[in-house]
Parts: C-alpha cells; structure tokens; sequence
C-alpha cells in the first residue's frame, strides 16, 4: 500500500459496498447477484462441502475397451490375452489390469449393458455429454453445465462450478453450457494449472493493481449515482470476484497438497489431475472432470490397454479411497466413461475398433449403490442380453444419484427446458 | 376526445380520457413541450415516431441527453465503436444547431457504418457459429461490400437464401445455410425465427399450448420450402454444399391430438404455393459417381427466396422494423426479437405498424431507415431523470388507485376473455375430436356402399349371365324341337329310313335333353333374380346410411368450421383486451414509479438536508468546544501575565516615588534659590552677571521642576495601572470561570448532537438505497417505454472496438500496417500516381490491420460473446472477463500508449482531460482533476506515467465504459 496514500479499501467501506449489493439485489431484470458467501467462514464452508452434492468423471477419451476393464470375457474368441480377477464385490470379476481398481469394487457399480448406437467419436462423446443425440436444430448443455446449474445454490461465489482439467489447452469460459449461458460454461485447467489470467504478469507490481483497482471502485460509485441496475452490479463485481479468485488461486495449485499425496497419486499428468480433482471438490467446486488419454486404439489394442489402465488403476483407485475415508464418497458421484467401446473381434492389427452396441461404464458414490452390476452382454460381449441403457438413461442417473430430479425442467427466458431428454428415464433399480 | 369524467367515458375510451386527465392535471408541462416539438414534424418518420411515442409517454419522458452521451451513443450505433479525442472536441465546439443531424448523415456515409453493420449482421444472422464448412472472415466481407452497396434486406435474404455454395464467388453466402448443416428442420426454425420474428420450434411437433398462432402447419409450410435441401458431402474430410432434392412432401401429425396432413410450401398464414413439376433434373444423381453434385430444375429453396424477398408478409416487414429498432435502440419494440407473436404484443403496436409498413414503402433500404431512427428525440433522450417534486409525488399517488382499479378491471376481463378463448378452442379441439368418430364412421360406412354396390352388380351381372344362358338353352331347345318336328315330317314322308330315324332320334334324345335342362336353368335365374334383387336392396339400404353419415359429417365440420370461427373472435378479442390491459398495466406502473420514486426523491433530499443541519450544528459545537477548550487553556498564562504585569507596575511606582523623593529637595532648594535670585536681580536691575546667574539659576530650576513633575506623572501612571491590576485580574479569573463554566455546558450538549447528526446519517442511508431502487424501477419503466435512454451493455466487438480506440492503439496498429505494406509494396512516384495502386495500396493495408486485429476480436467475442447457435444479447459478466483485463497484460499494455501521450501534455489539466475525453468521451469534472491532481503529487513525479496508466485502466474497466448510455 505504499506510494497509494489516496486507497479506500477500508474494512467500512466494503462492508457497506456488500450491504448496498444486498440492498439492490432485487433490482433489474435478469438474476445476477453473485456474493462472497461461499468463502466467509471457514467452519460454514466445512459444512456446506459436507452436504454439497459434486461430481467427478473421469473421460476414458478414444474409447475404452470394456473386454480389457469392467466385462472380461477371458478364454472366448473376443476375450484377448488377459484374465479376470475376483473383487471386493463377491461374485464380481473384473479385468486383471486394474488390480487396485479391484480392490474398492465395493464402492463402486458397474453398467454393462449399453448401447449407444453410435460409433463416430464427435457424436458418441456428444451422447454421453448430453443425454442427447447430435441434432442441427438444437443445442444442449453438457453434463458439467447441467450438474453446476442444477445444483447451485444461488450464491454463486468466484469460482466456477464446472471444471475440466484437459492434458493442455485452455482459455476463458467454454462455449459447452448451451442455453443454460456462459456462467456454467466450464474453465479449462490446461495441463492441470490455474484458470487462465489468474496469475498476475511480471512487471506489474501488485500496488499498481491495487491503485488502479481504487480509482476504477470511485468512477463506479459515481457512476452509481446516475444509474445502477442488476447488470452494473455485475460487471462491478466480476472485478471483485476476479481478485477474490487471484487470492483463492492456491485452490488451483496441486503442489499445495502433501508431499505424501503426490507420491500416492503419482508424479505422470493423470496422478496429478486426479490429486487435484479430490483438491477441488474438497473445496466445494461441484463439478470436475478428468481426462485421460488416448484409448483409441485401432492397433496393438493390448500394450496399449496394458500401459494405460495400469496408468489409470493406481490414481483411480486412490481417488476411490481418499473420497470414501474423507466421507465425501456418500455427497460425490464419480463416473468412469468413454464415447464409446471396442470391438469384441480382434483387428489384423490386434486392434479394436469403434463399438457402441455393447459396452461398460463403471460409476460410485452419492446416491448409486454399491457393488451393483446393471446389465449383461453375451458370452462373446458382441451382444446386450439383459437391461440395455442407453445415453439418455445413463444421464437421468448422473441427476438422480446427485438427488436432482431428472423429470424436471430449466426455465430458460420463459420456456422450460427439459434437464435430460424426456424419452429416457433412469435406471432406477442402481440407485440407492 | 377531451373527455375527463371518468363516468362518462365509454370503457374503451376510458383508458385514453385517464391519460388526458394525467396530461391536463398532472404532466401538463411535460407533455405540452412534447406536443409543440412534435407538431413541425409530423411529416418525417422520424417526427411521427416521436408522436406516437410521445402518446404513450403521458408520464412524461426524460430530456434530451446532452453533447457528450449523445455522441458516445451515436459513434457506438452507427460505428460500433466511441469517437476519438478529436472528434469528442471538434463535436462540442460546433455551435451549429443542427451538427445531430449532420453527424448521423456522416456517421451514415463512413465505411466504417458497412463494417459495423456487417458485423451486427453476421451476429444476428450467425450467432457466432462455427467454420465446419465456410469461414467467417468472407461471408463477414460480402456483408460489409452489400451495405456498403446499401443492399436492401429483402435482396440480403434472397441471396442468403439461394447462395450457390459449388460457386467459390457465391460460396461465402452460402454460410447461413451451410453453418446449420442444411438441415430442413434446423433451417425451417431458423428462417422463421431470424427472419420472421416467430421461433415456432415447437409447432415442429404439435400446435403450441400456449400461443394461438404458432400453429403445426406453418411449420409444415415452412419445412416444405427445406424439407428437399441436405447436406451434400461425399467426403466427410472436405466441406460440404447445400444440395436440394428434385422431389419429396412434407406430411405432418400433432403428436397431441393426431390431427395432421400434407402441405406444399406455404408462407404462415397464406394459402399453399403452386410449383413446377417435381422429380426433374438439370444434373441427375450418379449412382456410380457420388461426387457429382446433382441439380434439380426446381428448387424449393428459390421458392421460398421469391415468396419471402418480394417483402409482402406482414411477419417479414415487421421483424425486420423491430430487429432494426432493437439495433438502434439496444430494445425492440418487441422482445425477445424473436417471439413475436400474440401473447407477446408490441410495447407500442401503431408504432410497429406504423414502422412495418414504412419499411416496406422504403424498399427495404436499411440505411435510410436507420437514418429516421437516430434522428427521433426519442433516441436522443437522457439516461439521467427529470427532479420530481414531492408535489408530483402527491398528485400521482392519488391518481394511482382508479388506475390501479381500471388496470385490475381490465386484466380481470381480459382473464375472461381468456378463458373464453381456451374454451373455445378446446370445444373446436373437443368438436374435432368428436368428428374423428364421425369420419371414421362415414369411411366405412361408404368402404361398405361400395363393396355392397360391388356385390349388387356382380349379382345383377350373374342374373343376366343366367339368363342369358336360359335364353340360348330356351332357343337351342326349341331350334333341335323345331328340326324334331321337321325331321319327323321327313320321315313320314320318305318312309322307312334307318338312317334319318336315327338321326331323328338323335335330335328328339337332344331336344329332350335340352328341355330337361331348362327348368333347372331357369331356376338358377329365379334364385340370381332374387339374389339380384336382395344385393340391390342391400346397396340401397348401405347408400341411404352411408348418405346419413355423410350428411353428419357435413354437420360436424360446418360445426367445427362455425366453433373456429367462434374461436377466431373471441381470439381476436381477447388480443383487444390485452393490448388494453398491458397499456392500463403499463400506465398505473408508470405512475407508481413516478410517485414512488418522486417521494423517494423528497425523503432523500429532506433528510440530506436535515442531516447537513445536524451536521453543521454538530460541526458548530466542536467548534466551540475547541475555542473554549483553547481560552481555558490560555487562561493561566493570561492570568500569569496580569500578574507579572501588576507587579512591574508596581516597582516603576516605587522607582518613580523613591526618584522623586530624591529630587524633591534639590528642585526645592533651587526654586528657592532662583526665587532668591530674581528677588536680588529686581533690585539690581543693570547687574548683568547678576541677571546671568539668575537666568542660570532659573533654568536649573525649571529643569528640576520638569524632572519632578515628570517623575510624578510616571508615579501617577504607575499607580494607576496598579490600581487596574485587580481588577483585570478578578476580569480574567471571571473569563477563565466562564469558559470552563461554557465548555461544561457544551460539552453536555454533544452527545445529543452527535446523537442527532448520527441518527440524521443513519435516517439519510435508509432513504438512499429506496431512492436508487425507486430511481432504477422509474429508469426501467421509463426505458421500457422508450421515455428515457437505456442503459446497454457494449457488444463484444463494440468493446473491442472502442478499447482499441481509446487508447491510440487502433492508430499504431494501423501504421504498422501501413509501413508493413509500403516496405514490401515500394513504389515509384509513377505507381503513386495510379489511382488503381493506390486502391489496392488501401486494401492491402486494410487487410494486413484486419489480420493483426482479428485475434484481438476474437479474444473479446470468446470472453463477452453468448455461445455459438445461441442468442448473443444477454448480458453475463465472469470473473475470467475481469481477469482478462486486470493480469491479460494486452489492455494494460494499450493503456501505456494512451498514459504516455497524455503525461507528455504540459499540465495536469490537459493530461485528464486527454484521458477522459479519450476513454469516456467527456471533460473530466474539476473535482475529477482535483482528485488526479492529488494522486500524482502522493507518488513521486516519476511515476507520472504509471499513475496516469492505472488511471486510464480504471476509466477503461469502469461501469461508465462498459455500457451505452
């Protein structure tokens, strides 16, 4: 604060700049009133990330083998060169690539019985994203969207709700929120760092922020005098809400957790990004997804399942584990999917190709059942033989098991907008 | 017209003689301003635009804004971006009356008005959708090269709607299409909502429940226009091309009431359209060839371009005056823009009309009706309200209650008049459904006349069959009976012939024969008869039903032709009996917001005033406090002085007594002596020595004399002053005892006052806030009905736009590229002399600063800008945004440029007002340069640049910048 003798930031000033926020909330047209709630008390904060419902999902992106993770058909024509293992669950075999994995099936359920019918990666993603298939003439929100918006409180604090930690990349709010506007629309953590701009460049001295900071709060109480509606208190406050997230940045920082963590988790990228999920759903962020990559895997199917779900067992499992000993399993729902499976027949190449008719996902916590097993494929797995379930139902379960009534509808400028897509329903007997 | 009793007044005059009885009473200055402004205008749009809306605004309208926000708010409508420094100055020293006017019209005849207005277009028209098959960059220039052109709207659609995407010339157009991956559906939603105001997405399935006129078989209609386009892409890996299908129908079902059919192209509302024979080609679909991309001779898509660009539906006109309305004004006269329907009337529904039908008049042309809107006062209107006095706040709350009354009224019949509605559409869906049974009956009913007519005459064709057989039986039989006859006649005659006995015989055995068979024939006939006549009573029997069935039908469609009808009016009335409710709402609202905010107002200014009473009372008291609190403080010294002083005074008395008592003898003793020697010099007259001595004696004498008198005043004073001494003494102890005596009292009265000045403040911040809200509830109805300016926030290129141009960098970047260009480009004086160089000089810098800037655009439309395929007006505001401009370093960087021209200015005077007019388009306020003034002296001189950067970051970042007003 030297050299800036002329600041404002008194403890009064603020405090009746928070009250007047209150005051004019009912004002204006369009429901934009964020406060600083989330983050006043740390005590309440412990409590609201006891009761807050959040979900993690972890996207197995290329497609991920079923025959090589949750459906095993060893010694079959299709069953390739790897066993099954028994699991926590009695009865329940999985892959003997995901040892660990086997060791908490007891948290988790397994569906094996879906059929999306789409093998192109743009429109199976788009499925299991949405609950919907791809049409021109709508847009839908995705899934992290959905869940932020269905499951805000009202408050929204500076952070955001939907968060997708990606291998690299990154920028401001994703276009992924369709109708439900740009406030859920997800931030990317490119490579696992911090929201984009969150970070103060060099050569900016942090007094020249705050002075410049000041004289921008004076021009816009001035300006509050001439007029002061809903949209200004907005725009205002983002600035407020975008220091608050500059201070909460260590939120984003991985590093911050234990030396012992990080070596549970594992030093390669998808260790670090599951640590940081488990980071940011402790601190009350509702929605995160973790990407792992690449399954794709139209040859040498088998090293490369080898490598890559040995790579996913250890996190994965740990995540499993920290979230059920910490007790945030019984508020979290973690879901393991792909766009799509892998071909029962084995390519020239040892390879599997795309193959949406009969195929796996493994999902747990919040209000899914533990050690259930939707659905059965034939003995080769080239067939759904018992409770096929589509995309849609699977995104009805997401919302039911995070206690969101997924019959219910968004009202969006009038007109509601169905949360999941009417024609399905969840399935009903997975959950608790 | 002039009505003013309310009893008098008929109920649909009642809401207009309130409004005059506003006028008369309550606004009448307001409005008579109104009225004469609008009285030399009434020939222009502009000035019957004024008129109407000036109808409406009874309650009066907010002034004309001054210099500065008109300015800003005219360079951000019709160039998408604020003025320079310069042009701010050139605008507020032009005396000339009429420099709005002219500023439009130049405004109008700039570039820079098609570059904005393409990108306006492309939002609209696009929605910031992707590049999956084209690219923004030249479907953005063909719309900047049409309305520098001024290309009418409805030459825009049709080629929009016809763009051929295999010509690489026409390609770029073909993007609206392309974009929504020629999908019919998509395509059908699209069209009707972009460029008829109506998204009728759920007529896709069913009639809408709620809106009578977002109805199925519009959408089927529309759709048949698409319903033949595709996507036509052989090669996934490559962009596709709008193809269209040589045939194919569109059929329709209401997923509700399975009420559906088929439909030719139809615009909503307007009967089928004839087209050309279907199924032919110009180029033929190649089975063998995929890659050949087929043509067909017809296309439903030209038809549409034809029935919709000629500019004749009222949905065309009236979403193209609104869209433009919204464009000009930040709000159109229906919102959203594309739910126009009759649930949803205009705020002003003669304007639109009016409007609608003027475009029309205009031949679309754009420009000139863009020209008429930034002309209208209304345009020109203030952000800021009118002071109303508590006087106002009176009148209008007592007018409320009968508005509030009528308003309640009127929503009650429109409520009736609403149900009315329902019901008469449920008893038309009711009669419908009712019908099905009938039409399904009369279907089989007639299936059965006509399998019955079947039988009758297959019957009737087996009768005559038979008879006919009986006929040629009857007559074979009685040829062989007649050769029987002849042959016996032979044989009598010729005798004995074995031969021809035989042959007799023969023809006796057959003619038997045959007569043997009759009877059995002719029974057959008897039972065809009957059978004939059974079946012909039978189809006369399914005939007179099938006739009934038919006549119920007629009945229940001339009932469900009749219900509709019913329907029709009592719909007709009831968008009557909206439009007034909505107005009676609208006007009771009005007032309530006046009222309120005008005692909101008085409360805010009497306890401002009484809390500046308490203040200065309290301020006065402190005051006090201090002076009083200073003279105890000064007291003792005083008294001390006064007592130093006393006793000086007396030491000179002692002095000036003991002096005296010293000289007294002596000065005796020559006044004797000089007594003495006048006495001797009286008697020896002529003794001059004698008299010497004398005079001597006489002086020394005086002298000693004077000594003493003189020694004696000083005694005297000195007594006297010791004399005042006590009572200055007991005059300061008084004082001292007084002021301490003061300083109690007052310092008893302080609690009560600050008491006092605290509850006033408190009192004051109670009154505060209610006065923002009730002042923001009067802006929002005020805004809503176009009285006063609204507060809109800049667009994603518009912010873009004016950042650039705010800070100078706009300028450097095109220098850059100027210099870019004239490095590789050298030319020699010949060249520059070409006109033609010289032209494509301009373009190619032109390009090179659009490449250089496009990055920065596209950073503020992914930041500010709605997502692809959604509607791009609301407003959001994220942390990210804030981040962008506080660590994003490329704004702070701009703002450097800006900081560094100004520091270089003289003084600190000039140095604010180059940032203000820069960023915010307006002279700072002299306390503005005060508080600059401060900031640069608390930081060293140094720093100057630096301080002057964060403070053009903050103008930059502040609410003031961010939105229009």
């Amino acid at each position: 604060m030297k050299n800036c003798d002329y600041s404002c930031r008194t403890a009064e000033h603020l405090l009746s700049r928070r009250r007047l926020f209150a005051s004019l909330a009912g004002i204006g047209a369009s429901a934009v009133m964020p406060d600083f709630g989330l983050f006043t008390s740390p005590a309440m904060a412990a409590e609201m990330t006891r009761q807050q419902k959040r979900m993690i999902v972890i996207n197995m992106a290329g497609g991920l083998s079923q025959l090589e993770s949750w459906d095993p058909k060893p010694g079959t024509a299709t069953g390739g060169p790897f066993r099954a293992i028994p699991t926590s669950v009695p009865g329940l075999h999985i892959s003997e690539l995901l040892p660990r994995t086997a060791k908490v099936m007891h948290q988790l359920a397994l569906i094996r019985s879906i059929n999306t019918k789409e093998d192109d990666h743009g429109k199976g993603a788009h499925i299991m994203e949405t609950g919907r298939r791809k049409t021109p003439a709508q847009e839908y929100p995705a899934l992290g969207a959905v869940v932020a918006k269905a499951l805000d409180a009202g408050g929204a604090g500076a952070l955001p709700g939907h968060i997708v930690i990606s291998p690299g990349g990154g920028g401001g709010r994703n276009a992924d929120s369709a109708y439900l506007g740009p406030k859920y629309g997800s931030v990317t953590l490119g490579g696992g760092k911090p929201p984009q701009f969150s970070e103060r460049p060099q050569g900016l001295v942090e007094d020249a922020s705050i002075c410049a900071n000041d004289i921008r709060r004076k021009l816009n109480d001035r300006f509050a005098l001439r007029r002061r509606t809903a949209q200004t208190d907005a725009y205002t406050q983002s600035f407020e809400q975008g220091l608050e997230l500059m201070r909460q940045r260590e939120i984003f920082d991985v590093t911050k957790e234990s030396q012992a963590d990080q070596d549970r988790y594992g030093s390669h990228d998808f260790g670090r990004h599951c640590l940081l999920a488990r980071r940011l759903i402790e601190r009350g962020i509702t929605y995160v997804r973790v990407t792992h990559s690449n399954y794709d895997t139209h040859c040498e199917n088998f090293n490369f399942h080898l490598e890559q779900v040995g790579e996913f067992d250890g996190p994965f499992a740990t995540l499993v584990t920290d979230l059920a000993e910490r007790g945030l399993l019984e508020s979290t729902l973690i879901v393991v999917l792909s766009e799509f499976g892998r071909t029962p027949n084995i390519n020239h190449l040892y390879g599997r190709d795309h193959w949406s008719k009969a195929w796996s996902i493994c999902l747990g916590g919040a209000g899914i059942q533990r050690g259930a097993v939707i659905g059965k494929t034939n003995d080769n797995g080239t067939e759904v033989t018992e409770r096929q379930v589509d995309g849609g139902h699977l995104f009805h379960t997401y919302l039911s098991a995070l206690g969101v009534k997924s019959t219910g509808s968004f009202e969006i400028a009038g007109q509601k907008m169905p949360m999941a897509d009417p024609a399905f329903e969840p399935i009903e007997e997975l959950l608790i | 017209m002039m009505k003013f009793s309310i009893f008098s007044a008929s109920k649909e005059n009642l809401i207009s003689a309130l409004r005059l009885r506003l006028v008369g009473i309550l606004f009448l200055g307001w409005a008579a301003g109104g009225l004469a402004a609008t009285a030399f205008a009434q020939e222009s749009l502009h000035g019957r635009t004024d008129a109407l809306i000036a109808e409406a605004n009874v309650v009066g309208q907010a002034p004309i804004a001054g210099d500065a926000d008109y300015l800003r708010r005219t360079y951000l409508a019709l160039h998408g971006m604020i003025p320079t420094a310069a042009q701010a100055r050139a605008f507020f020293g032009d005396p000339a009356p009429d420099k709005r006017a002219k500023l439009v019209d130049s405004l109008l005849a700039d570039a820079q008005f098609a570059k904005w207005m393409a990108v306006r277009f492309d939002v609209m028209l696009m929605e910031r959708r992707g590049e999956a098959h084209t690219k923004s960059a030249p479907w953005r220039e063909w719309l900047e090269e049409s309305f520098l052109q001024n290309k009418p709207w409805d030459a825009l659609v049709r080629e929009i709607l016809t763009a051929d995407s295999a010509d690489e010339k026409k390609r770029p157009v073909a993007r609206w299409l392309l974009e929504r991956q020629a999908d019919p559906n998509a395509l059908a939603k699209e069209a009707s909502r972009i460029f008829l105001g109506r998204d009728i997405s759920c007529a896709q399935c069913h009639d809408h429940p709620r809106i009578d006129d977002y109805v199925q078989r519009d959408y089927a209609g529309l759709h048949a226009f698409f319903n033949r386009t595709y996507l036509f892409q052989p090669d996934a890996a490559k962009p596709g091309l709008v193809g269209e299908q040589a045939a194919g129908e569109v059929t329709y079902l209401s997923v509700f009431t399975k009420v559906g059919g088929g439909t030719k192209p139809r615009l909503p509302g307007e009967a089928e359209l004839a087209e050309p024979a279907s199924g032919e080609w110009i180029v033929p679909p190649n089975d063998k060839d995929k890659n050949v991309f087929p043509i067909p001779k017809s296309s439903r898509r030209a038809l549409l371009a034809a029935a919709l660009g000629d500019g004749h539906h009222p949905a065309f006109r009236r979403n193209i005056a609104n869209r433009l309305w919204s464009l000009v004004f930040g709000r159109g006269l229906v919102e959203p823009l594309d739910l126009m329907h009759s649930r949803n009337p205009p705020s002003h529904p003669a304007l639109l009309d009016l409007l609608a039908e003027q475009i029309g008049v205009m031949k679309f042309d754009m420009r000139a009706f863009i020209r008429e809107l930034a002309l209208t006062d209304a345009f020109q209107r203030s952000l800021d309200l009118p002071e109303l006095s508590l006087e106002t706040a009176r009148v209008a709350s007592d007018k409320l209650p009968p508005l509030e009354q009528q308003a309640t009224t009127l929503a009650a019949t429109t409520a009736a008049v609403e149900m009315e509605t329902i019901d008469a559409r449920q008893a038309t869906i009711a009669l419908q459904h009712a019908a099905e049974p009938v039409q399904a009956e009369q279907a089989k009913l007639a299936t059965a006349a006509a399998e019955a007519k079947k039988l009758a005459d297959a019957a009737a064709a087996e009768q005559q069959k038979a008879a006919e057989m009986l006929a040629s039986k009857r007559a074979a039989q009685q040829a062989l009976a007649e050769v029987v006859t002849k042959a016996t006649e032979a044989l009598a005659k010729v005798g004995d012939s074995p031969e021809l006995a035989a042959a007799a015989k023969t023809f006796q055995t057959k003619a038997d024969a045959f007569a043997g068979e009759i009877p059995a024939i002719e029974q057959g006939v008897t039972a065809k008869k009957a059978d004939m006549d059974a079946k012909a009573q039978a189809l006369a029997t399914a005939q007179q039903t099938a006739a009934a069935a038919e006549s119920k039908l007629a009945e229940a469609t001339k009932a469900i032709a009749s219900q509709q009808t019913v329907f029709e009016a009592a719909a007709a009335r009831r968008e009557m009996e909206r439009v007034k409710a909505r107005d009676a709402a609208a006007l009771a609202e009005r007032v309530k917001a006046t009222a309120g905010y005008a005692s909101a107002l008085a409360a805010e200014k009497a306890a401002r005033e009484a809390a500046s009473l308490a203040g200065q009372a309290l301020a006065t008291t402190k005051q006090n406090l201090e002076r009083l609190t200073a003279e105890i403080a000064a007291a003792p010294g005083q008294i001390a002085a006064l007592e130093a002083a006393a006793a000086a005074s007396q030491a000179e008395l002692a002095k000036a007594q003991e002096a005296m008592t010293a000289k007294i003898p002596a000065a005796a003793a020559l006044t004797e002596a000089a007594t003495k020697a006048a006495e001797a010099c009286a008697k020896f007259p002529d003794d001059a020595e004698l008299k010497n001595a004398a005079t001597v004696v006489k002086s020394q004498a005086e002298a000693a004399a004077a000594d003493v008198a003189s020694l004696q005043k000083t005694a005297a004073e000195a007594q006297t002053k010791s004399e005042t001494m006590p009572k200055q003494m007991a005059d300061a102890k008084a004082s001292l005892a007084k002021a301490q005596a003061d300083l109690a009292a007052t310092q008893s009265l302080l609690p009560g006052l600050d008491a006092a000045a605290a509850a006033a403040h408190t009192k004051l911040n109670e009154v505060t806030t209610p006065a923002a809200e009730a002042r923001e509830n009067l802006a929002a109805v005020w805004a809503r009905s176009f009285a006063s300016a609204e507060l809109i926030p800049l667009s994603p290129e518009q912010l873009c736009w004016s950042v650039v141009r705010a800070t100078g960098i706009l300028e450097v970047v095109r220098e850059s590229a100027t210099k870019e260009y004239d490095t590789k480009n050298v030319m020699t004086d010949a060249e520059k002399a070409d006109p033609a160089k010289q032209t494509a000089r301009a373009a190619g810098i032109e390009k090179s600063f659009r490449d250089q800037f496009r990055a920065h655009e596209d950073q503020f439309s992914r930041s500010f800008g709605g997502a692809p395929g959604q509607p791009q007006t609301d407003f959001f505001a994220t942390p990210e945004q804030a981040l962008y401009f506080e660590n994003g370093g490329t704004v702070r960087g701009w703002t450097g440029i800006l900081a560094g021209r100004a520091a270089a200015l003289p003084d600190t005077r000039s140095a604010a007002e180059e940032i203000y007019l820069s960023i915010l388009t307006r002279l700072p306020a002299d306390s503005e340069i005060a508080e600059l003034t401060a900031t640069l002296a608390a930081r060293p001189p140094e720093k100057k640049t630096e301080t002057l950067t964060d403070y053009a970051w903050a103008l930059l970042t502040s609410t003031e910048f961010r939105f229009q007003h």
